[in-house]
């Protein structure tokens, strides 16, 4: 976050300083460039002036020295003089005028074009190229006006015709034109001068006001071409300079003349000018930079304190207000962040509450309650001390539900909940875990004081609760457990307390106080539920057979399949134990099914074997509630091609007890499908006759209680004897259990018991044992014998 | 003042041409002794005045020295063009009413005639064959020609034709001078031959190029100058 408010700094400072660069920069630039044209433009306009004057000082010279010329060519005695050819006396003639003109050279040139008398001996100047032009621009105009040049020295020439009256020859004059002429010149028309020859290459100086080093530099710019128009550029030394070439005899040159300013002397105050623009630049800069940080930092800074805000909440702290009061775009963001801090910090604060309390009492729920059990387990722990927990129940509440509806019941739990609030201390808490099921947590208490709170808060709750009109009374039952005594954490004491509340239940009690202990049975009761499917898929459960035989003709050709269950923590279980609690889990259909299709099987294995037998299994009161299960038998049958007559079904005297009539029409169903049904435990239950005749059965066990210590003379004799006569009086066979001795097995045969079962006969055998036992029986004479 | 005149710039030569250009043709009129001989000159096929035609051979005329008068009248010398024989006197009156300050510096004579009015006292004679400028000190645009001639016969030609009567028959040299005769052409003799017939001869006459032709280049004074001579010299040719 910081990272982007200090990207955002910067870009803002580079985009203000880049905006600002550009256009100063431009501004400079614009500047230096429009002064350096002016500066040019001035130099050029100048240079252009002071070729204009210089144009008109070299003529007027040419004309001073052709009126010089003229005079002396027309005066009489130096035409006698020229005429007379004496070379002596024209020097001296051409030395006198010369003088006078202030001129350096004079020559008489003769009709024929010689030389006739000259006042320097310049043969070389008279043999060139260049006086042979002049001289016949003499012959043709009589008049000659030109700057001429030889071995570095150039002259300006003007030559006239003699006349006496015809031409006789050519009077010649000239100035030397040399640095000094330069100079003068210069001091006139203000620009520095060089004369330079035009019809050579490379161009030669040959006077210059420029000091001698500067020859080769300027040679050497006038060698490269000139431009169009305008003057030249020239690289003079260190300096740069304009130049205009003057062609001192227009077309005919052979001598210019250059004049020339210096555009880096005219450009220096320009330099101080830049230099001054470059530091205001600079300053400039600096300054806009420190407004930007300035201005930056002013946006930048609300806005991290917002992104710092933003964290913050998003971390779920709400409580610091952001403090930003400007009334900009900012200050709105702030205002509406704050907002929603606040909004965010009531939602989520109902929506804890929600999360942890229960919606109807608006008493914590069961993930609060164990949150605070943790908390006083950590206290007590910290503080040595101990506590105690229970879980009420309250009696009759479902019947309240069904009688007046659940708009009642949530006004008496609410009411219930208020006054367990009442009754409570502050640092205690009540939680309400479900359904009527709430849940106390008594800080700082023993478990005799606790048990005395309950029961003091038992007449709280138990006063009537006035309901339009009507008077409700409930009570309640209490499971408790206290720290560190039953457990040494929250999960555990919650456990148990829920463990010794079903004891209550189951017991009858109002309060039961957890057991130690008690919370192994719970757990294998928890592990029956749980671990069935596993069980009957890895051979942890398995069948047992009991032979049953007939008491007349000892023949062994019926058995009883019994279930058995080895399970890898609890080893050996009861079968009592673990059918009752799938009976009240609801699970005992599903065992049923597996112990039939087993035995089915098993059946249909001993009958391929060559063994018939018939096979009884037990039925559970839970299953004749089961309308699908005659079918699924029938089917499983079928599979293996059984006929049904082989299966006795098992019933105790109670089942038809909960629901009779559908107990009645499955019995009946499952009598029509041709199974034989069986009277288990007969004369243990409550059942009546009437019941009795209305059940479609065939057969009776009678219960192994009147069998064990079945005497001749007891009253358990009795019984049995009614029983058979009873049972046969209406037409049903009649099987004795727990036959264990040959005298009541005697006994029974006496008294027209059909089947006999017990130890006497054998005990309850895995299917190869007892399929052994029957091979022997079968072996030896095929009948089971009771030795005298 | 023919030398004035515009000039005829079909001649461009710069030296002097003679050209034998007419037709010797003899016919039969005259004295059986003696033959008229005609000669034309021309410049370029104009008729040339001012030019003097002498012819070399034969006998000379008789009669002794003579004396010729070149008048000087309104800055102008009259004839502009004379013929003298060698040892012949000249006198130079002055018939303007300013003083004129007569001069030559041509070697065949030189001499001078200081500023003066009316007739100088004495002519001035001419021993020496050749060509004689003659200028006024004064007034530098005033020029005459004496040619001092040896030649037995000579005459002006006027409007280009000069006549010579009663020529006996014989080999003749002609000579034609005019002042602005090409320089190589005037020492040229022509040789003729003359029978009893008439004869007739044309020459077209080289003549030197007038100063007219701007050369190529011109330095700006030497065209400003040209300028104004041309000016000048056109007023005065008007």
């Amino acid at each position: 976050m910081h990272g982007r408010a200090d990207s955002l700094l910067r870009k803002i400072i580079v985009l203000l300083l880049a905006a600002l660069g550009v256009c100063q920069a431009a501004t400079l630039v614009a500047v230096l460039l429009v002064t350096r044209h002016d500066v040019r433009t001035d130099i050029e306009r100048e240079l252009a002036l002071s070729e204009a004057v210089f144009a008109r000082l070299f003529e007027r010279r040419y004309l001073t020295l052709a009126e010089s010329l003229q005079v002396l060519a027309a005066d009489f005695g130096f035409k006698r003089a020229a005429a007379s050819g004496d070379a002596p006396t024209i020097v001296s003639a051409l030395d006198n005028h010369g003088a006078r003109a202030g001129a350096g050279l004079g020559i008489l040139v003769d009709a024929g074009g010689r030389p006739l008398a000259t006042t320097r001996a310049l043969p070389e100047l008279y043999g060139g190229a260049q006086w042979k032009q002049m001289l016949a621009t003499l012959d043709r105009s009589d008049l000659a006006a030109r700057t001429l040049h030889a071995r570095g020295q150039a002259w300006q020439l003007v030559g006239v015709p003699v006349r006496a009256p015809e031409r006789i020859g050519w009077l010649v004059m000239g100035f030397a034109i040399d640095d000094a002429l330069a100079r003068e010149l210069t001091t006139l028309t203000g620009r520095e001068i060089a004369f330079v020859t035009s019809d050579a290459t490379p161009p030669r100086v040959l006077a210059s006001t420029l000091p001698a080093p500067r020859h080769a530099a300027l040679v050497a710019a006038l060698e490269r071409p000139a431009p169009e128009e305008g003057p030249r550029e020239l690289r003079l030394g260190d300096a740069d300079h304009l130049g205009r070439s003057h062609p001192l005899d227009g077309a005919a040159s052979v001598v210019q003349a250059v004049l020339m300013e210096s555009l880096s002397a005219a450009l220096a105050p320009y330099h101080e000018l830049a230099l001054e623009l470059a530091v205001l630049f600079f300053v400039t800069l600096v300054l806009a930079c420190l407004g930007a940080v300035f201005l930056a930092r002013g946006i930048t800074r609300p806005v991290a304190r917002l992104a710092r805000a933003a964290r913050r909440i998003g971390e779920g702290d709400y409580a610091v207000r952001i403090d930003i009061e400007s009334d900009d775009e900012v200050g709105h963001l702030a205002r509406a962040l704050d907002t929603m801090q606040g909004e965010i910090a009531e939602r989520e604060r109902r929506l804890v509450h929600q999360a942890q309390h229960d919606e109807l009492t608006g008493l914590p729920n069961r993930w609060l309650a164990s949150d605070r059990l943790t908390l006083a387990v950590n206290r007590a722990r910290r503080e040595g001390s101990g506590f105690t927990v229970a879980q009420i129940d309250l009696s009759r509440f479902k019947h309240i539900n069904d009688t007046f509806g659940h708009h009642v019941g949530d006004v008496v739990l609410e009411e219930i909940a208020r006054r367990l609030i009442a009754r409570l201390r502050s640092s205690d808490t009540v939680a309400r875990l479900g359904g009527d099921d709430f849940f106390l947590i008594l800080e700082r208490t023993a478990l005799d004081d606790g048990e005395r709170f309950i029961e003091a808060l038992r007449t709280t709750l138990t006063r009537p609760i006035e309901l339009d009109g009507m008077r409700v009374s409930l009570d309640f039952r209490a499971g408790m457990a206290a720290y560190p005594e039953h457990a040494e954490d929250g999960t555990g004491l919650m456990r148990r307390a829920e463990i010794a509340l079903y004891d209550a239940k189951s017991s009858h009690r109002r309060r039961v106080t957890y057991a130690v202990g008690r919370d192994d049975h719970h757990l294998r009761q928890i592990a029956v539920v749980s671990d069935l499917t596993r069980a009957m898929t890895n051979g942890e459960l398995s069948l047992h057979y009991q032979p049953k035989v007939e008491l007349g003709s000892g023949e062994p050709f019926q058995a009883e399949a019994l279930v058995r269950w080895v399970h890898p923590t609890f080893g050996f279980m009861p079968p009592d134990e673990f059918i009752g609690v799938l009976e009240e889990s609801g699970h005992i259909s599903t065992l049923t099914r597996w112990v039939f299709t087993n035995a089915a099987q098993q059946c249909c294995a001993w009958r391929d074997r060559g063994l018939d037998l018939a096979l009884s299994l037990n039925l559970s009161a839970m299953d004749l509630l089961d309308e699908s299960l005659p079918d699924f038998f029938a089917e499983s049958l079928a599979r293996v091609a059984l006929p049904s007559e082989r299966i006795t079904l098992e019933i105790t005297e109670s089942a038809v007890m909960r629901d009779p009539e559908l107990a009645l029409r499955v019995l009946g169903d499952l009598r029509a499908r041709g199974f034989r049904l069986s009277i288990d435990d007969f004369g243990t239950g409550y059942s009546s006759l009437a019941q009795l005749k209305r059940m479609p059965v065939s057969e009776l066990k009678v219960d192994k209680s009147f069998v064990l210590d079945l005497r001749a003379d007891g009253d358990d004799a009795t019984i049995v004897r009614s029983t058979i006569e009873l049972a046969h009086g209406m037409g049903l066979a009649v099987t004795a259990e727990g036959v264990e001795t040959p005298a009541a097995y005697r006994l029974l045969a006496s008294y027209g018991c059909d089947r006999a079962q017990g130890f006497l006969i054998s005990r309850p055998l895995p299917a190869e044992q007892f399929e052994a036992w029957l091979v022997a029986i079968r072996d030896a004479d095929g009948a089971f014998t009771v030795a005298a | 003042m023919q030398v004035l005149a515009a000039p005829p710039r079909t001649v461009s030569a710069c030296f002097a041409r003679v050209v034998a250009a007419g037709i010797v043709c003899l016919c039969g009129v005259g004295s059986a002794a003696a033959a008229n001989l005609e000669i034309r000159v021309s410049a370029a096929g104009v008729p040339l005045d001012d030019v003097i035609v002498a012819v070399h051979g034969g006998v000379a005329a008789p009669g002794g020295a003579r004396q010729h008068v070149i008048d000087q009248v309104d800055k102008r010398f009259v004839p502009h063009v004379a013929a003298i024989r060698v040892g012949d006197r000249v006198s130079f009156p002055n018939s303007d009413d300013i003083r004129h300050h007569v001069y030559s510096f041509s070697p065949p004579k030189v001499f001078e005639l200081p500023l003066y009015h009316g007739i100088p006292s004495e002519p001035v004679r001419f021993e020496q064959p050749g060509k004689v400028v003659l200028g006024c000190n004064i007034h530098d645009r005033m020029s005459a020609y004496v040619y001092v001639l040896t030649a037995e016969r000579f005459a002006r030609a006027n409007e280009g034709i000069a006549r010579f009567a009663d020529l006996p028959p014989g080999r003749y040299e002609i000579a034609l001078w005019h002042p602005r005769q090409a320089r190589a052409s005037e020492d040229a003799r022509h040789p003729v031959t003359l029978g009893e017939a008439d004869a007739a001869l044309a020459f077209d006459l080289a003549l030197e190029p007038r100063p007219a032709v701007v050369p190529a280049t011109l330095s700006p004074l030497e065209a400003k100058f040209r300028a104004l001579r041309e000016r000048a010299t056109a007023g005065d040719g008007g």
